[in-house]
């Protein structure tokens, strides 16, 4: 399975990739984390995300491994974004590319899922609303 | 050895990054001791964050060496 991933402070762009230039690719899934503008009951104008950036990146390539062992899928992008993300922008954003949909939405679950509990990525920061700067 | 911390660890021992000089490797428990040591703050973290050494998640009997890159995790969220 080919893997393109990218730990990066830029914006992630819409939309990121192209179709696939793969003709045994008959499923694309996609998904995008998008940041909300409440959380916990607080109005937000961004969060600050943290990661140690080798080790996620080795994390994500080791879970992705595994996951892709029990889902066979022929390509994923993984995208996240770093620092600063202001409300309504995506802080991540993973494509999964198989031969048929089950596969792709059953790795895409499981990845975004495990990401969560083993990626050494962290949401550092929140920025209310009424804060200046940022 | 290099000491990494990050998000709610960095805040709590006032740095991202540090140099201990080891003479002899240090079990999981004797990591923490000293790291709290140095940064009482770390103390109520301990019991949620987990250690990671050369980048990968350490064990519980795991060693850390002067030639090691340490880290401390707080629990992760990305995505």
């Amino acid at each position: 399975m080919q893997l393109d991933l990218r730990l990066t402070d830029s914006p992630i762009p819409y939309p990121p990739r192209p179709w696939p230039n793969d003709t045994g690719a008959g499923a694309v899934a996609e998904f995008y984390g998008i940041v909300r503008g409440v959380e916990e009951g607080r109005a937000l104008r961004a969060l600050r995300y943290e990661a140690y950036a080798d080790m996620a990146e080795r994390e994500i390539r080791r879970l992705l491994g595994e996951l892709a062992a029990r889902h066979p899928c022929r390509r994923v992008a993984v995208i996240h974004r770093l620092g600063l993300v202001p409300v309504g922008e995506a802080a991540i954003y993973v494509r999964v590319e198989s031969a048929h949909r089950a596969e792709a939405f059953a790795l895409l679950q499981d990845f975004m899922d495990r990401l969560k509990q083993e990626v050494p990525i962290w949401k550092a920061e929140a920025i209310p609303q009424t804060q200046a700067g940022a | 050895m290099k000491v990494l911390y990050f998000a709610s660890a960095s805040l709590a021992a006032g740095c991202r990054e540090e140099i201990w000089t080891l003479e002899r490797s240090l079990t999981v428990e004797e990591f923490w001791r000293e790291a709290v040591r140095r940064h009482p703050g770390l103390a109520t973290l301990r019991p949620i964050c987990r250690l990671a050494r050369n980048q990968v998640y350490a064990e519980e009997d795991a060693h850390f060496a002067n030639d090691d890159e340490a880290a401390v995790l707080p629990p992760v969220s990305g995505g």
